[in-house]
């Protein structure tokens, strides 16, 4: 053959494993940065780097009992859960950018995070977390995001098909009204109000084992699906007429990859928050970086909103120690001049 | 083809809903079995409801609230605190001590490293923080007291858990007798009642439920506000104006910037008998909105400027303690 | 492969896109589909495709379409629209090798055997030297040939093109069918396109199919299918058409109505002409308000034929012979019914002689002889000299010579 097609796979893999080696490097770099040190931004910094060490080989005894409960209870989990979330939501930012060929397109389109948000201020607001457990809450907002997502589709649908147009206005409609009845509750919830704002801010405070855990086989499972459906998203983003003529059955790849799409991103709004920006930015930049074939843009951007989130919830942590900003802010303030860049690089080489 | 495969398909997806229910309800469950397990200590009930075991003596005290603070130092637990939530500023001590965040979201590295034995928390941190707190293995005791004899009785306990009974005692007694020599004259059924609107932020005011409703009305006045929805609402302007109120208070404190001639430039409030008299007052934020000893200063506050007849009498016993 | 088409009809809501198509088409065979605007093609070719789903029958070899799934149906037929925009920097390789998607299953990779087929389908349309470059940067021909190689790389045993040289130039849209045509002699693919230009269709097409209103007006070999007469029903405009020159099938030549009004009472001039000098002169003096008619001429010539299309009374004469009696007495008719008598340059030969020696007749008759001499007569004499003669004859009877058509109309209208 005089075309060299085994070329593209061999790049893809060597950025994906510098992804990962990004990722991993990631992981054990922001782990020795935190409120308690050993690199924070004041007081008190007492954890030395030696300990941190230690208590990740399993040495734990030679230090006080808090310093490990902070590396591995606290910080470790929250990690781990910024990685996921950062993950899945960059992912499903690539899903419905492509369902929907629209690059303004994120994973809360479709009235997802209204629905989360009513969930959450139902669950907060009615204290049912005093009585199922404090996991009322994330389970709530993961039932506002799917019955929204749900209700979305089956509005929009007619005649058993449903245009993508269609869907993304039904969804910014719906999305606006549950969001208006959330405000609603907000203004009439008094001290609760303030919880109910802070959950929507977004941020991975709650991080703990156990959330991980239901995260990490929620978002895998969803995410490893998806990629499956790469090569249909290649065909999808031609068109519908284009994709259909090249034999994919658009209306049901259209069904899973929102309802997958929604699993991952529902996830990560349950245990976080709104957290905008990353779902948005890391498609755009990661197909600047490596082309707009799904099979390479799906997991290297999950690999990138991982390695985003957990550098932004570090400085979200700790910039302003004790107090904590949330990363919402931080991802805006980070991820727009970087996008920006790119996109001036970008056009600079096209001429 | 079609019916067949849609049964099935929407048959798997209540399966995957079901088993991420449980998954919840079980995860959910455990969490709250370990909670249950404590070490040594003895059983208090906190303001939750919920029995909690404290240290007999506890060294290490963290306070996740401005009111909570206020009370700890006030009992003369003062010395063993070793952080405090960013808001607490009262007594002045208690502003040298390591800040832990804001009582919305305490930083829990900070908590943690200061090795507490010892969390005082209010109802304005949520559940889940708390829980999170407990699943550290960090003892958490919540004062979220609903009135002024909540206020009391939760001095009392932190007495009782801070060895400190006698202090305890003391305060709460004194505290107690200021009441009374107020209440014992206003709530005289005779007396006249004059209509009080009171303010914190423009136009937002306290209703049933909140300590400012309570301490307008255990200062012998009528809070123009007492029939609204909500502990704290926004009323409106004309709200106000039908109600004609004759005494203005407005709070001042660090997110305040209303100004008397804000309060007097608005619109129909000109007429009012509070403007004419010229009976608009200010009253510091934190006395009145803390559920912390201060509270009763707020009262006096309060009842000096609505009745002033009556205060000048006791004027001997304020006792400006700390 | 037999793509059997029975009793198609499709609508939107409650407009009547198509209605009632039926045809066949068999292995190897290039259809194409004309029509006005509106008249359904494009629909067609979507419903043949199955991307809509219309009422009636669609049947490939006995097998109803409606019962492949998606996936069956791209692998036997390919499809190329108008345009493509690819908002995305795919690169043109990634573009062709989409085409093997219904051939590759949801968990596997592409194969070796998916390689060669890419690369054979961009052999075919030599697109090979592009295969690195991002998709929007290439040409418009550069862009559609990239498709049809997608649509190659399916595999497909039917290709359907919705006006596949519209935003092309002319060597692009020779290329790109010359292409297709190949494909379908070598591959036995059976080509369905859509053309806008009637004569790339007549070229290309081993039979057409004339839509209007969503109904098949006329179907068949281009001969029967492409007559003035069809395309004056269809689309409103006159046409003259001829033989392709090198490729003998029917070429269209259209224009717009000449005035032909029965109303008109301006005088009556008679053309003599031939081997198409007559035309523009017919054309001329309608236009100009006055009545024609012409003769003798040979019915294969297409002055006659322009004659019928501008319904001016003619007299036709059998090909290849001389002049009868009857028909030049027919044109001798005519001739004094004229009051002006205008002779284009045509050829002349022994066969039509006669026709300057009815001239000679209308002079006699005082009727204006306007002979029209662009060019120097010896170039279109055949008689063997005779012309020089018939002319001096003719101008001492007071023939008046002119050097163009639009002299020629000034006499007329003097």
């Amino acid at each position: 053959m005089t075309i060299d097609f085994e070329k593209k796979y061999v790049r893809w893999n060597l950025i994906l494993i510098g992804l990962l080696i990004v990722l991993f490097f990631t992981i054990v770099v922001t782990i020795t940065i935190g409120s308690a040190g050993p690199i924070g931004s004041g007081n008190p910094e007492i954890i030395p780097m030696q300990a941190v060490w230690d208590i990740l080989i399993g040495k734990s005894h030679l230090w006080p009992d808090p310093y490990k409960t902070i590396i591995m209870d606290i910080r470790l989990p929250r990690i781990l859960l910024a990685a996921l979330v950062g993950c899945a939501l960059a992912v499903s930012g690539v899903v419905m950018q492509g369902i929907f060929r629209n690059p303004m397109a994120d994973p809360f389109i479709v009235g997802l995070s209204s629905g989360a948000a009513l969930g959450a201020s139902t669950s907060i607001l009615s204290g049912l977390s005093i009585s199922i457990g404090i996991y009322s809450t994330p389970f709530l907002a993961f039932v506002g995001a799917g019955l929204t997502v749900f209700g979305v589709y089956f509005i929009a649908r007619s005649r058993g098909k449903v245009r993508v147009n269609t869907l993304l206005l039904t969804g910014i409609a719906i999305g606006s009204f549950l969001t208006a009845v959330t405000s609603f509750f907000m203004y009439m919830a008094n001290e609760q109000f303030r919880f109910l704002f802070f959950w929507l801010l977004g941020g991975l405070y709650k991080a703990s084992w156990n959330t991980v855990a239901i995260a990490f086989s929620l978002i895998l499972l969803g995410v490893i699906i998806i990629q499956f459906f790469a090569r249909d998203l290649n065909a999808m983003v031609l068109g519908e007429e284009p994709a259909m003529h090249l034999g994919i059955d658009t209306g049901s790849v259209k069904k899973i990859l929102l309802i997958f799409s929604s699993l991952v991103a529902g996830t990560a709004v349950a245990f976080t928050g709104i957290i905008g920006f990353v779902g948005l930015i890391t498609p755009h930049i990661m197909r600047i970086l490596v082309g707009p074939n799904h099979r390479i843009l799906l997991p290297a951007s999950a690999l990138a909103g991982a390695i985003f989130l957990i550098w932004s919830d570090t400085i979200a942590r700790t910039i302003l120690s004790p107090t904590e900003i949330p990363v919402g802010i931080i991802t805006a303030f980070c991820g727009a001049p970087f996008f920006v860049y790119l996109l001036q690089k970008s056009k600079k080489g096209k001429r | 083809m079609n019916k067949r495969k849609r049964i099935t398909r929407l048959a798997a997806i209540a399966m995957a809903c079901i088993l991420i229910l449980a998954a919840f309800i079980v995860i959910s469950y455990i969490t709250q079995l370990k909670e249950s397990e404590r070490q040594t200590g003895f059983a208090v009930i906190d303001d939750y409801g919920r029995a909690v075991t404290v240290p007999k003596n506890p060294q290490r005290i963290i306070s996740l609230a401005p009111g909570c603070t206020e009370i700890i130092f006030a009992v003369g637990l003062g010395t063993r605190v070793v952080g405090v939530d960013d808001y607490s500023n009262y007594p002045e001590a208690a502003k040298n001590i390591t800040e832990i965040g804001s009582y919305l979201n305490p930083n829990l590295e900070v908590i943690v490293s200061l090795e507490p034995d010892l969390i005082l928390a209010s109802d304005m941190t949520s559940k889940e923080y708390i829980t999170s707190l407990k699943e550290k293995n960090l003892t958490v005791f919540v004062l979220a007291p609903k009135a002024i004899e909540g206020i009391i009785r939760d001095v009392r306990l932190v007495g009782i858990i801070g060895n400190k009974t006698k202090e305890a005692d003391n305060l709460t007694n004194s505290l107690e007798q200021r009441i009374n020599a107020i209440t014992s004259k206003t709530s005289n059924s005779s007396l006249y009642r004059p209509k009080v609107y009171v303010e914190y932020y423009p136009y937002w005011t306290y209703g049933p439920g909140s300590f400012g409703n309570d301490l307008i009305s255990m200062a012998g006045g009528k809070n123009i506000a007492a029939t609204t929805a909500t502990a704290y609402s926004e009323i409106t302007n004309e709200f106000v104006v039908r109600s004609d109120p004759e005494i203005i208070v407005f709070t001042v404190g660090l997110h305040s910037s209303t100004t008397i001639k804000d309060i007097i430039s608005r619109i129909g409030w000109d007429k009012f008998d509070a403007v004419k008299n010229n009976k608009i007052y200010t009253i510091d934020d934190d006395i009145i909105s803390r559920p912390g000893p201060r509270i009763v200063d707020a009262l006096e506050h309060l009842t000096r400027l609505i009745h002033p007849e009556l205060f000048s009498l006791e004027r001997e016993k304020y006792d400006n303690r700390f | 492969m037999l793509l059997k088409i029975a009793d198609l009809s499709f609508s939107y809501q409650s407009s009547k896109i198509l209605d009632g198509v039926t045809f066949e088409v068999k292995s190897g065979e290039f259809l194409g589909v004309m029509g006005p605007n509106g008249s359904g093609k494009t629909t067609l070719l979507r419903c043949i495709s199955y991307v809509l789903s219309p009422r009636g029958t669609v049947l490939i070899d006995g097998r109803d379409i409606e019962e492949l799934s998606k996936k069956e149906i791209a692998k036997k037929i390919g499809f190329v629209p108008q345009t493509s925009n690819i908002d995305f920097e795919f690169m043109v390789s990634e573009l062709v090798l989409m085409g093997r998607t219904p051939h590759m299953g949801r968990f596997k990779s592409e194969s070796t055997y998916d390689f060669e087929i890419v690369e054979k389908a961009m052999k075919l349309t030599n697109i090979q030297h592009l295969s690195e470059r991002a998709f929007d940067e290439l040409s418009g021909g550069e862009k559609q040939r990239v498709i049809i190689a997608r649509a190659l790389a399916q595999e497909p045993k039917i290709l359907l093109l919705d006006e596949p040289t519209v935003h092309l130039d002319i060597r692009c849209q020779l290329e790109i069918l010359n292409l297709v045509k190949n494909l379908c002699e070598q591959e036995r693919i059976i080509v369905i396109s859509v053309f806008h230009d009637l004569n790339l269709a007549s070229q290309y097409s081993d039979k057409l199919i004339l839509l209007n209103r969503g109904r098949i007006f006329s179907e068949g070999f281009p001969d029967k299918v492409l007559t003035s007469e069809n395309i004056r029903r269809i689309y409103q405009i006159e046409a003259i058409i001829k033989r392709h020159p090198i490729t003998n099938v029917p070429y269209v030549i259209p224009f717009l109505y000449a005035k032909n009004d029965k109303k008109m009472k301006g005088p009556t001039v008679h053309v003599i002409c031939g081997g198409g000098s007559g035309t523009p002169a017919m054309k001329l003096l309608l236009d100009n308000g006055l009545k024609v008619t012409c003769g003798v001429l040979d019915v294969l010539d297409s002055d006659f034929e322009a004659a019928r299309n501008f319904k001016i009374p003619v007299v036709g004469e059998i090909p290849f012979s001389q002049i009868t009696n009857e028909s030049n007495k027919a044109n001798i008719d005519l001739i004094k019914k004229a009051d002006f008598v205008i002779i284009t340059d045509f050829p002349v030969g022994p066969g039509n002689l006669k026709n300057i020696e009815a001239a000679e007749v209308a002079l006699d008759f005082k009727i204006p002889v306007i002979i029209i001499e662009s060019s120097p007569v010896y170039q279109r004499d055949f008689t063997q000299k005779n012309l020089e003669e018939y002319f001096k004859r003719l101008k001492e009877k007071g023939a008046i010579f002119v050097e163009n058509l639009e002299s020629a109309l000034k006499e007329v209208l003097i």
